[in-house]
């Protein structure tokens, strides 16, 4: 390249970058001193970038000691640390298999609603949500590639688990499903509804009216699954809640008692699972 | 007969800790040593700070975050692998908080308000002041409106000093990826400010 010829914006861009190799810089260098156009380019972006790296202009100057200090005293408290999941919606053998257990558990169920089981602990609101109670059935769902495998409190999963549920709602009105674990690191990873993207903020899924069991129309697999125990909480109601408001609030505040107490025409259930590590090949 | 006494050695000095490397410090943090960690919050404090703030663009939360991530830190140092790139782990553990964060308060970006609506400014050196500040202002409300890989890309470059190689740790993304992201949110960021003026 001639000193005269102009750099492309590219080797402007990486010389503000400072990222040309010697040769390329010294060349660069060598045109700046006599091109005032492209030396005002630079100018411009050199601007930029100590704009990008300059503090904000709100901030007073860190306290470090106090900062330590302030680090040190919180080691043994918990971050929430919110997860993303993956879905996988039915389909093909897995679908099939799907259906077919739901057929046999359809011939087996028994008239009365789902009723709460060992280890498995809810809370509920007042009388209308012991209709809530009375009317839906939460079950919950490992699937695997020989189907799906019920599971209960104390049940153990593997870290890649695919879990999903089935729904019965034996009353006439619809109703809403919020459906979460939380980790040993206190992560919160979502089965229901599908929480996909930052900005949204999705409605509880819901439970249509349905004598027979219905699966969630996918099985969640969570992202950096923590082991150790692991509490899945379904949050039924008969007006739709949001992710949001589970997800703006702190683990202490996620407790099956503190969840009802805060949303009190819910009825709140939990299932107590154990997250093994995923085993070597 | 002798019973061998096991007895816990005392926590070396502050001034012992200081000379020790990052990955010395967290060997010593993994066996439960929180005076080895406050060594390590000192001395990366500022930086933490200055990204979780410009990751959220609000000084004060931008705080809060990074003394989430320095307990982060130490509630996940077992995975730590201590093969020198604690600051790339570092980063990697403050940008995922930031932006769960940013998810959990559905907040995409804090528009500070303009400080030249405050005070009347007489000298010239305070006008100076102010106008470098209003720039600086629009250059990150610009920012906040770039696409993330580019804004994230741009922030672990310039606010955080990264070199590209540390970057393709943090964000598990190629190096020649990251140079062109970088440049492309430098142009795209110059295009928005001259579209502005």
């Amino acid at each position: 390249m001639s000193d005269k010829r102009c750099p492309s914006e590219n080797e402007l861009l990486s010389f503000v970058d400072a990222d040309l190799s010697p040769e390329q810089l010294a060349r660069v260098e060598k045109h700046l001193e006599v091109c005032s156009a492209c030396a005002k380019q630079v100018m411009a972006l050199t601007s930029l970038v100590e704009d990008l790296a300059a503090p904000l202009a709100s901030e007073p100057p860190l306290d470090v000691a106090l900062h330590v200090a302030g680090v040190i005293e919180r080691l043994d408290s918990r971050v929430t640390v919110p997860r993303w999941s993956t879905w996988i919606t039915w389909g093909g053998s897995l679908a099939v298999a799907a259906a077919a257990l739901l057929l046999v558990m359809k011939l087996q169920a028994p008239a009365a609603p789902h009723a709460v089981g060992t280890g498995e602990l809810a809370a509920r609101g007042g009388p209308a949500e012991a209709t809530l109670s009375r009317n839906i059935g939460v079950q919950l769902y490992v699937s695997q590639p020989s189907g799906l495998t019920a599971l209960g409190s104390g049940s153990r999963i593997s870290q890649s688990a695919a879990l999903t549920a089935g729904l019965r709602n034996l009353a006439n009105e619809r109703a809403y499903l919020l459906l979460f674990a939380l980790d040993s690191q206190q992560a919160v990873h979502w089965i229901a509804p599908e929480y996909t993207s930052p900005g949204s903020n999705p409605e509880a899924s819901p439970i249509a009216p349905s004598q027979t069991e219905q699966l969630l129309p996918s099985t969640a697999v969570f992202d950096d699954l923590a082991t150790g125990p692991l509490r899945v909480v379904a949050v039924i109601s008969s007006k739709p809640l949001h992710v949001s408001d589970v997800e703006a609030l702190p683990p202490a505040e996620l407790s099956a008692e503190k969840l009802l107490k805060r949303f009190p025409r819910t009825e709140v259930r939990q299932f107590l699972l154990e997250v093994q590590p995923e085993s070597k090949p | 007969m002798a019973f061998l006494r096991l007895v816990r050695a005392p926590d070396p000095p502050q001034d012992a800790l200081q000379e020790r490397s990052d990955d010395e410090l967290m060997g010593l943090a993994r066996a439960g040593l929180r005076s080895a960690l406050a060594v390590l919050v000192e001395r990366y404090a500022r930086r933490v700070v200055n990204l979780c703030s410009r990751f959220v663009n609000d000084a004060q939360l931008g705080r809060e975050l990074a003394q989430d991530t320095w307990v982060l830190v130490w509630q996940g140092r077992e995975k730590y692998r201590g093969d020198g790139g604690f600051v790339a782990w570092l980063v990697t553990v403050a940008r995922n908080h930031c932006r769960n964060e940013l998810r959990r308060r559905k907040l995409v970006a804090v528009h500070e308000r303009a400080p030249l609506a405050e005070d009347s400014a007489s000298s010239p050196g305070q006008l100076d002041s102010l106008l470098v500040d209003e720039r600086r202002r629009r250059v990150r409300t610009a920012l906040a409106e770039l696409s993330g890989p580019l804004r994230e890309a741009l922030l672990l470059r310039y606010a955080d000093d990264l070199r590209y190689d540390e970057i393709a740790t943090v964000l598990g993304t190629g190096e020649s990826t990251l140079r062109s992201r970088v440049h492309h949110g430098l142009k795209a960021l110059k295009e928005k400010l001259e579209e502005e003026s």
